[in-house]
């Protein structure tokens, strides 16, 4: 019984001089920063910091060591088969950017086609809809099961010699269910389709084995794992490292340069132009830390737990309206849920939920395409970290209510 | 920074529930749609002009209950207006609503509760949003 959180006095934004009534509903936007985290990367930055990579001296050469220790923490969190295959990037954005300038634009044609689905954020899309457009090809978009998963079959029927690549979420930012990605990739790569799988909303679920699922690219975001924003992880497969030109053109990722050619080095570093993120990558790592110590059973319990708890009580609710709805007997529920109240606008609702010190996401949730296709403008995203409890699903039900005898309008009721 | 529930005064809630021009069929002259990205608000304003007046306002969509409220308000005070004011009419009403002038100016009362929005900065593009589409219409050639 979750009926409090034994992890939240681990996040001083709860304390009593900073926000002791907050009830944080939005992990999936971004988790909230555990003390560890932030003293680990005050730490680094007063007393460690130099640049990475680059000088002879000590404190360099610690920051260097830092930077690839942390690389190999990374892929050891990731089950990635080596080191040598993780980027640091600013995030998932980036990464995917990465991806699709890098490893699929130099392939492009008109006759080339990108498979994605219904259910991915704008981050997913942007990049491979220019990229499309650019060269006169084909995005084509696999749709979603009843249950709000990408359909294997229909996706694997869009797959053809011209595909040059699958860029999938494994957990949508707005449906939250986990995506068949393992069966996706074998689907793929046995016509010799490269995968790309966008993780920013699965990595704070943990339990990876990369080398299961079988990607070629997985890419997250640290502060979706309690760790900072501006820092992220793309693994990529090395063969396509090694035949991937960088992206952004800088110092540190060259062989040798000349006013007339440059070559450039062969490793991830070839895509971490400039200083390093150091401070980003410790945050990373000790947030990591953070959440092996705990134990991923332990916490996969309590998002399991809590989880239950929200869907029960939100189907309680008779003006509620899930973009989706869970059959109560699944073993495992979504850790977040996006719903409409029934003649109350979102925005109006996150406004009085604010006034009750209670933070959602409403909107479309950087995800249009997928609100146009469940024919809604805008919906209310609830998600939760591990600080979360029963005691902050019992708040929400009381200002959703109170919300809902506010502004409901009476043809509604 | 005042609280959210101050926002929802009785003036703006008796607007939002029993709204003016709302989905109210018309022989529109003149229409435009606007959308506000952030929170997803979608309006279409529908204005009939003839003899150099304002002769029905009406307004339907998607919206939250400020941008409802702040629309019931525009064909409330909009109405009869002649051609030659309607464009100072509007820009005084989006004054208010930035806060740039004072709500208690008589020739703004009827929607002088627009101004509580001030105080919200980040529900703003709600309100503001009727009257720039109402613009939008009015500039556009008719139907």
């Amino acid at each position: 019984m979750a009926s409090t959180s034994i992890w939240k006095d681990d996040f001083p934004i709860f304390s009593s001089h900073a926000h002791p009534k907050l009830c944080y509903l939005d992990s999936a936007a971004t988790c909230l920063t555990p003390k560890r985290v932030a003293t680990a990367m005050y730490h680094y930055q007063c007393y460690s910091h130099a640049n990475s990579h680059k000088g002879l001296y000590k404190l360099s050469a610690n920051a260097t060591e830092l930077v690839e220790k942390s690389r190999s923490k990374v892929a050891d969190f990731l089950n990635a088969p080596t080191k040598s295959e993780l980027v640091f990037t600013s995030g998932t954005t980036e990464s995917i950017n990465i991806v699709a300038n890098c490893f699929v634009a130099p392939k492009m044609s008109a006759h080339a086609n990108i498979v994605i689905s219904s259910a991915e954020h704008h981050a997913n899309i942007l990049p491979w809809q220019k990229i499309c457009k650019a060269h006169g090809a084909q995005l084509r978009i696999a749709p979603l099961t009843l249950g709000g998963l990408i359909d294997t079959m229909a996706l694997s029927a869009l797959l053809d010699e011209n595909t040059l690549i699958v860029a999938i979420s494994h957990v949508s930012n707005v449906l939250g269910g986990i995506n068949p990605v393992a069966e996706i990739c074998q689907l793929a790569q046995k016509k010799g389709i490269a995968v790309l799988v966008d993780g920013a909303q699965a990595v704070a679920h943990g339990n990876f084995n990369l080398t299961e699922i079988g990607c070629d690219f997985y890419t997250f975001s640290a502060h979706k794992l309690y760790g900072p924003t501006g820092c992220g992880v793309l693994y990529a497969k090395g063969e396509h490292l090694t035949q991937m030109p960088p992206y952004i053109l800088g110092g540190g990722i060259i062989n040798k340069v000349s006013f007339e050619e440059t070559s450039y080095i062969n490793s991830p570093l070839k895509f971490e132009p400039g200083s390093h993120n150091v401070i980003g990558i410790v945050g990373l790592v000790e947030a990591i830390d953070y959440l092996n110590d705990i134990s991923w059973f332990e916490i996969t319990h309590h998002m399991s737990d809590i989880s239950a708890y929200l869907h029960h009580k939100l189907a309680q609710l008779h003006f509620i309206q899930p973009l989706l709805k869970h059959n109560r007997d699944e073993q495992l529920l979504p850790w977040l849920i996006t719903f409409r109240v029934e003649g109350v606008h979102a925005h109006d609702v996150a406004s009085l939920l604010d006034s009750e010190n209670i933070a959602v996401r409403v909107g479309h949730h950087c995800a249009q395409p997928l609100h146009k296709l469940y024919d809604v403008n805008a919906s209310i995203r609830v998600s939760l970290g591990i600080y979360n409890s029963y005691q902050d699903i019992d708040r929400l039900i009381v200002a959703l209510n109170n919300a809902y005898q506010l502004l409901v309008i009476r043809e509604f009721e | 920074m005042k609280t959210e529930i101050g926002i929802y005064q009785q003036a703006l809630l008796e607007h939002h529930k029993n709204p003016i021009g709302f989905q109210m069929p018309i022989l529109a002259t003149h229409a435009a749609c606007g959308e506000n990205a952030i929170c997803g608000d979608e309006i279409t304003v529908e204005v009939n002009i003839a003899f150099g007046k304002i002769q029905e306002l009406s307004f339907l969509g998607d919206s939250c209950a400020i941008c409802r409220a702040s629309a019931s308000m525009m064909c409330q005070h909009l109405l009869d207006q002649p051609i030659a004011l309607i464009v100072e009419l509007t820009k005084r009403a989006m004054d208010l609503i930035n806060g740039d002038i004072d709500s208690d100016l008589k020739d703004i009362a009827c929607y002088s509760s627009l101004s509580v929005i001030r105080e919200h900065p980040v529900r703003k593009q709600c309100a503001l949003l009727p009257w720039q589409t109402f613009i939008n219409a009015i500039n556009k050639t008719n139907l």
